[in-house]
């Protein structure tokens, strides 16, 4: 009787283990498109370096970029600034999509941008412009 | 007896599923597994190398001296 009920058990425990398994994102999970938009954001990184630096540009809480001080750059070259946040906007906001869907779960994708978010403020290096938790932009 | 066995398997497919559906609502991720995931893709942004592991002085010179 014990004999029987250990099998059941072990085999409803062998089917469902796995798709309990599946529930846990990986962020650092790979497809085409997604090293395509990694690439495409590392690009760009070195020239967006120095607007951070400046303080022009600083990071959101939700993982995105944003002009903060238009003045800090030349005239010129605003217009071109801000084709380049939106591109990286558009390609950061395109990365957490990809690895939401790649997971299976695109209902994660404000959990991602909220993640990668807390993780690019931590990554960043000191001195940059940043969002924090509760929407007050200040120096890291 | 067979009906007892029945109730039973029943009863664990039932608590399974339970347990899948509240993990899929609750449990986004591991938090800390998720922030090293996502370390990893940003230092990749960044142009961060990951760490190299055993590398030391001796080994390098090795290499240099094969070469």
């Amino acid at each position: 009787m014990n004999k029987i009920l250990f099998v059941i058990g072990l085999v409803f425990y062998s089917i469902y283990t796995p798709a309990m398994a599946q529930t846990e994102a990986n962020l650092g999970i790979d497809s085409p498109s997604i090293a395509v938009i990694k690439k495409s954001l590392a690009t760009r990184m070195p020239i967006l370096k120095p607007l951070f630096e400046s303080h022009s540009i600083g990071l959101t809480r939700d993982g995105l970029i944003q002009i903060m001080k238009p003045d800090n750059i030349h005239p010129t070259e605003r217009r071109n600034v801000e084709m380049l946040v939106d591109d990286d906007n558009k390609d950061r906001a395109t990365l957490y999509r990809e690895i939401a869907r790649a997971n299976g779960r695109p209902d994660w994708e404000a959990d991602l941008k909220r993640t990668f978010g807390e993780r690019w403020i931590n990554r960043a290096p000191t001195g940059w412009m940043i969002e924090d938790a509760a929407g007050v932009w200040k120096k890291k | 007896m067979k009906q007892k066995i029945l109730i039973g398997a029943c009863c664990f497919v039932s608590a399974m599923t339970l347990a899948g559906c509240a993990s899929d609502v609750i449990i986004f991720y591991p938090k800390a597994d998720a922030a090293k995931a996502a370390d990893t893709v940003i230092d990749d942004i960044f142009g961060i190398a990951p760490p190299q592991k055993n590398v030391t002085p001796a080994n390098v010179n090795q290499e240099t001296v094969k070469k």
